[in-house]
């Protein structure tokens, strides 16, 4: 049997192989390309990863996050208890919200109880803290990262579903124009393929990451500390007060200048004048 | 050679002839794959988090590290993720080399006591800016057409009585307003199980009841102990509950100068008021008013805190007038009554413009456009004139205010001055917003 190439010349079979050579060529060097126009991030992290391991790579680049409590305000649906976990063993529940402080980098368990039309059900979330807040100083309790237990999380959580919700912080430079329903967080859903923590990245700037799902201990009375993750640390914050608060308590006197500041003041020009010094005027001949 | 080992030599020549370009075509194959990477970026998963290797955190990492290598264009890395709009925190700078009004940080972060090696630290994403001139700087066309403003700018043009066109700015007023949102993932399982609370908490066989939770594939927990098995923060920091700032700072600081006046007054040994300690006593019942006074209005000028200075006897204060002709003589200077505020309270703001030239100044326009979180309230707008000569009765009609919509959804205020501005005069305008 005859080849099909045995008629062709010397120099078309070279041809032939030199094109075959060369074809590799610009494939590779657009293939090239496309990476180069790839993104420059790696999001190794995931929100799916077990609770603890996004919290511990955020501590080993250091910083000002490492050993600093973070407050933290934990709200939810009307009437539900939330019980904190201390030395191995959960507190009494207290009604929401709760404010604590909690470590950056570490995992804290809670207990919820009294969920609203699913009574003597319980559920144990946990609340990862992957970053910190630079309030003013003496003011940190007064901005905590909230944390919000809503009523359609902890029902479908009760149903067997897993709800991961990472809370991020807005860039005021990018922010959304809609104001917040008071008691309510803004929440972007996603597909249960994308990975919440680079979407939350994506809008600002990840602080926690909630995750609730219905795994309970079988006796509380065992060894908790593996499913309480070593039981962190936490703070109790003072309440923030308030100038009515203040006043009522006796330990403050009534300011005439100090008002509310969502009322109108009364005197204007008496405002004005307290706000911004006057200056001397040129005599004008 | 015989016609048959020639023409077998001709068959086994076509061969590779045929086998050559194949393998070069193969290679070339190879090398594109290679430079393909392995499956999706999104979707790898990392090695570590197989086995989730118990974290060691360095010696180094449990100190405070300085800022002094990190810039704003920097972003911190998570386990080898960049986190794309992450930006890492500023040290607060020496009050001495605070920079210009435009970049130096928020008063409130970064008081004047911020020198020591525990320095503070702030960022820029948790405040609302409102003031200023950002780039690009607003430009005024021949026929006074205002370009470049941008949201956050607050600025006045103005002629002068020689023709010709002057732009001031205000300073930037900043607001600690940090806002959350959050992004939310189900993932249900296949198989719908119902969690029947009363079963769960009786039924003894646990086990089982976990067991069948156990098909959907994205439940992982198990591995959390491991992780922090190792993790030595928490003894490192037992002796720390007693000193967390959260605790106590707020006490302490309404506290110290209300002791310090005490003190004061203690250490004379009698309970008898000197003349030379009213200034002292004075300011000791400024500063616990200011403290004790959580809506105390905040002054910023140049970026500084002001201080007021009492002198019982003398008033000194040192006034610059810029007496060249033609030169753009119009201050202006705003001001906030929070430094600190949350999503929902309503901050009132306050503009003064004075001329310090020596000749008048006309056409005065001032526009505020406001950043997206402050949402104006309308009606809440105050222009006042102090004119030198006695026009009083005209300003109500000189003053024209009016509103648009900005790029940013929030608006763009504009007052319209005809009453020309003398020397020495001056005005103010205050208006409220809604922080969004």
């Amino acid at each position: 049997m005859r080849s099909p190439f045995s008629n062709w010349s010397r120099s078309l079979r070279a041809a032939i192989v030199l094109s075959c050579f060369l074809a590799g060529t610009p494939a590779a060097s657009a293939q090239t390309a496309a990476i180069a126009r790839l993104p420059k991030v790696t999001y190794l992290n995931s929100a799916d990863a077990a609770p603890g391991v996004v919290g511990a790579d955020r501590l080993t680049h250091g910083g000002p996050v490492v050993g600093f409590f973070q407050p933290v305000e934990v709200s939810g649906p009307e009437k539900v208890e939330i019980a904190l976990a201390h030395e191995g063993r959960f507190l009494p529940p207290l009604p929401a919200p709760v404010k604590v402080g909690m470590l950056v980098g570490s995992v804290y368990r809670l207990r919820v109880t009294n969920i609203p039309l699913r009574p003597g059900e319980e559920l144990y979330p946990t609340i990862e803290v992957i970053d910190r807040l630079y309030a003013p100083r003496g003011r940190e309790h007064r901005f905590p990262i909230p944390v919000v237990l809503e009523r359609e999380d902890l029902l479908q959580a009760l149903d067997g579903a897993m709800v991961v919700r990472v809370i991020y912080l807005e860039d005021s430079q990018v922010a959304s124009p809609s104001a917040d329903e008071p008691g309510s967080q803004r929440v972007t859903d996603v597909a249960g393929t994308d990975n919440a923590l680079q979407v939350a990245d994506q809008l600002g700037r990840p602080m926690a990451i909630l995750r609730i799902g219905s795994r309970v201990p079988t006796n509380l009375q065992n060894d908790l500390s593996g499913f309480l993750y070593n039981c962190p640390p936490w703070l109790p914050l003072p309440p923030v007060p308030t100038q009515a608060g203040l006043v009522n308590a006796g330990l403050m006197a009534p300011s005439p200048v100090a008002q509310d500041a969502n009322t109108m003041p009364q005197d204007a020009n008496a405002l004005r004048r307290q706000t911004l010094p006057s200056e001397p005027r040129l005599p004008v001949n | 050679m015989s016609r048959d080992d020639l023409r077998n030599r001709k068959q086994r020549t076509n061969r590779q002839w045929l086998i050559a370009p194949a393998l070069m075509l193969v290679s070339g194959c190879a090398q594109v794959s290679a430079l393909r990477p392995q499956g999706s970026l999104a979707n790898q998963r990392p090695a570590f988090a197989q086995n989730i290797p118990a974290p060691s955190v360095p010696a180094q990492a449990v100190a405070l590290q300085s800022a002094s290598a990190e810039t704003n264009a920097a972003r911190p890395m998570i386990g080898g993720a960049v986190l794309a709009s992450a930006r890492l925190p500023r040290a607060c700078p020496p009050a001495a080399a605070c920079l210009p009004a435009q970049n130096c940080p928020p008063v409130a972060a970064c008081p004047e006591l911020c020198n020591g090696p525990a320095a503070a630290y702030w960022n820029d994403q948790e405040y609302l800016y409102d003031g200023g001139d950002r780039d690009p700087r607003v430009e005024l066309t021949k026929d006074r057409t205002v370009n470049g403003l941008d949201p956050q700018d607050t600025i006045a043009h103005y002629e002068t009585v020689d023709g010709k066109l002057c732009v001031a700015a205000t300073n930037r007023v900043p607001i600690y307003a940090p806002r959350f949102g959050a992004v939310r993932k189900v993932a249900a399982p296949v198989l719908s199980a119902r969690a029947v609370g009363a079963e769960r908490m009786t039924d003894p066989r646990g086990p089982l009841v976990k067991q069948s939770r156990d098909l959907p594939g994205d439940v992982l927990q198990p591995l959390g102990p491991k992780n922090q098995a190792a993790v030595k923060l928490i003894d490192g920091l037992h002796g720390r509950i007693r000193g967390v700032p959260n605790e106590k700072i707020d006490a302490l600081v309404n506290v110290s100068n209300l002791q310090v006046a005490f003190q004061q007054l203690n250490a004379l040994g009698s309970a008898v008021k000197r003349e030379d300690l009213e200034a002292l006593l004075g300011e000791y019942l400024v500063n616990a008013r200011t403290w004790a006074n959580v809506d105390e209005i905040a002054i910023m000028i140049g970026g500084v805190a002001a201080a007021e200075v009492r002198d019982a006897k003398q008033l000194q204060d040192v006034t610059l007038y810029e007496t060249e002709p033609g030169k753009c003589s119009l201050r202006i200077c705003k001001a906030a009554s929070h430094s600190a505020a949350q999503p929902g309270d309503i901050v009132q703001f306050s503009i003064r413009f004075d001329n310090v030239g020596a000749k008048p100044l006309q056409n005065i326009v001032i526009l505020d456009s406001l950043t997206t979180r402050l949402e104006y309230i309308d009606g809440s707008q105050i222009c006042e004139l102090s004119l030198s000569s006695n026009k009083q009765a005209e300003v109500s009609k000189s003053v024209r205010f009016s509103t648009a919509e900005n790029e940013a959804g929030s608006t763009v205020l504009k007052w319209d001055i005809d009453q020309p501005l003398a020397t020495g005069d001056s005005g103010v305008i205050t208006f409220r917003c809604r922080v969004r």
